[in-house]
């Protein structure tokens, strides 16, 4: 969220608006401030401008409960000693809440899929580390990196046999067959360049603008977005089965259309 | 290097432990030391079809559990030269087998012999996996009707992701098609699915195609794999199986309904 000044003729001293940031994440994996001391000090070496007025949320999630309390006041004191200004404390358990609270640092719950986006966004800036000269300006980096990461696309050459599962966070792309007993599950589209004689679910994180596209159309089942069909080959009404088809979500039902 | 083979279907019944007596007497009689091995601990049956059930004095849990040593427990064959049999243990279960004792098992057969058939018990569980785990090569028994090639399709995938070669990401395990029971005159009636239908299904190479002969139950009563009948079609296919499985080139046989004369149609014998 962030606070708009208006300096307009108009009544209202500000207009409130909610945006959505990339922000920059440090998981911790230790709670031991010389480590991440250590390790803050090799990576802003590279380039140290790099990560000036950086703003760094901390994720504590994958911590193992082992790990010993975090000093957040030493933690917020080092981060910005390299440049990175600490501004808020991600997921873990109660005391961690608790502590940020009394930090002051705002505090945000883990996000519902933490493995496919944190890790997308962390390749990310290593990528982006490597590849930019140092010296850079930190407002490109705020540039959103994530949505590419998002819409990363999964490429399966084998067959996808019976009773295996075959999950995608952005399109999944199949050039082999997908047998009956089968299940595909992708949060983007589903393209199948073979039969599809399985299950095939897209969208499923919710994508209305999904799609399926298969060769030779023989599934058990399709859904987009939660909406579901069992077509069958006694489903005179259409002559698709067994031939090439785009299936869509339009107005809450599904539509195959020959391809 | 010994090349391990393991037949595998998924489904019982198919005939997975008539294919592993069969291929094991041909590779043998081809001059290949082969050793077969039953995994179906606790439903021994690949010494009836060996016809060596009278000899199994010690099995395979007991050598994994060290209470035999190996050669005490192989039988060599009395027809075929080149030809061993380590049997299962009747009075035990599938659990009994573990991953380091049935590797410790294999790499000392690997010093003999050159091809380890793995007759695999039917199912998923831990027996059947404990069959393919340290698989070459894996010939997919399946029988031309949708639940048999339900089962394979099924035990292919397991292949693609628990047998070692998958896990330790080595080339994959070759996969061999073969349908056994086949009878192309229920084919052309509609009874059976054709075998280009199985072949589209589970899209792996064809390796043979055995006929539905009485052979192949008179055979297992008598205690003779199958391919020892020269005179049957069903042993002739298996022995075109062998030899494809050694790189040669035979053209398939059995695949057309058989053309009846006048009193086979009068009486409807059975070819």
């Amino acid at each position: 969220m962030t606070l708009q000044l208006q300096t307009g003729t108009t009544a209202a001293a500000f207009k409130m608006t909610g945006s959505i940031y990339t922000l920059t994440t440090l998981e911790l994996h230790s709670t031991n401030p010389a480590d991440i001391t250590n390790q803050l000090e090799n990576m802003t070496r590279k380039a140290p401008n790099f990560f000036q007025q950086t703003p760094v949320v901390i994720a504590v999630d994958q911590l193992s409960p082992e790990q010993p309390p975090i000093d957040l006041y030493k933690l917020r004191h080092s981060l910005q000693q390299f440049g990175l200004i600490l501004i808020a404390v991600r997921g873990g358990r109660e005391s961690h809440k608790q502590d940020a609270i009394m930090a002051g640092i705002p505090w945000l719950p883990s996000p519902k899929q933490p493995d496919c986006e944190e890790k997308g966004a962390e390749t990310n800036v290593v990528i982006m580390q490597k590849s930019r000269p140092s010296g850079a300006l930190a407002e490109t980096f705020s540039q959103p990196p994530a949505p590419a990461a998002a819409f990363k696309t999964t490429l399966i050459e084998h067959p996808v046999r019976s009773g295996q599962q075959v999950y995608a966070e952005g399109d999944l792309v199949i050039t082999s067959p997908v047998s009956a007993g089968a299940e595909l599950l992708a949060a983007g589209n589903i393209h199948v360049y073979g039969p599809l004689r399985g299950r095939a679910l897209a969208g499923v994180n919710g994508n209305k603008d999904a799609r399926i596209f298969c060769l030779q159309f023989e599934a058990e089942l399709i859904s987009i977005n939660g909406q579901y069909k069992m077509p069958s080959a006694s489903d005179s009404s259409d002559s698709l089965w067994g031939g090439s088809v785009i299936v869509s979500l339009e107005e809450q039902s599904l539509h195959i259309k020959k391809l | 290097m010994a090349r391990i083979i393991v037949v595998t279907s998924g489904k019982g019944g198919v005939g997975k432990t008539t294919t592993s007596a069969s291929i094991a007497t041909g590779l043998a009689l081809k001059g290949h030391r082969t050793v077969v091995i039953d995994f179906d601990v606790g439903l021994r049956n690949l010494d009836l079809l060996m016809g060596c059930e009278r000899r199994v004095v010690y099995d395979l849990v007991n050598v994994v559990n060290g209470e035999a040593e190996l050669h005490q427990a192989l039988i060599r064959d009395k027809r075929t030269e080149n030809l061993s049999i380590l049997p299962a243990s009747q009075t035990r279960d599938k659990d009994a087998l573990t991953h380091e004792g049935v590797e410790k098992i294999l790499n000392q057969l690997a010093k003999d012999f050159e091809f380890i058939i793995c007759d695999s018990p039917a199912g998923i569980e831990h027996g059947a996996l404990m069959a393919l785990y340290f698989a070459d090569d894996a010939i997919i028994t399946t029988n031309p009707e949708v639940s048999s090639v339900r089962d394979s399709d099924r035990i292919l995938g397991i292949l693609q992701s628990k047998s070692r070669r998958a896990i330790e990401n080595r080339e994959p395990v070759r996969e061999h098609l073969l349908v056994t029971r086949y009878n192309p005159d229920r084919v052309l009636r509609g009874e059976m699915l054709d075998i280009r239908d199985v072949e589209e299904i589970l899209a792996i190479p064809l390796i043979g195609v055995i006929p539905e002969s009485m052979s192949v139950l008179k055979a297992s009563n008598q205690g003779v794999p199958v391919l020892c009948n020269d005179d049957s079609d069903a042993g002739q296919a298996y022995a075109d199986v062998v030899a494809r499985f050694l790189g040669e080139e035979v053209p398939h046989r059995f695949l057309e309904p058989t053309k009846k004369g006048f009193l086979q149609r009068m009486f409807g014998g059975n070819g």
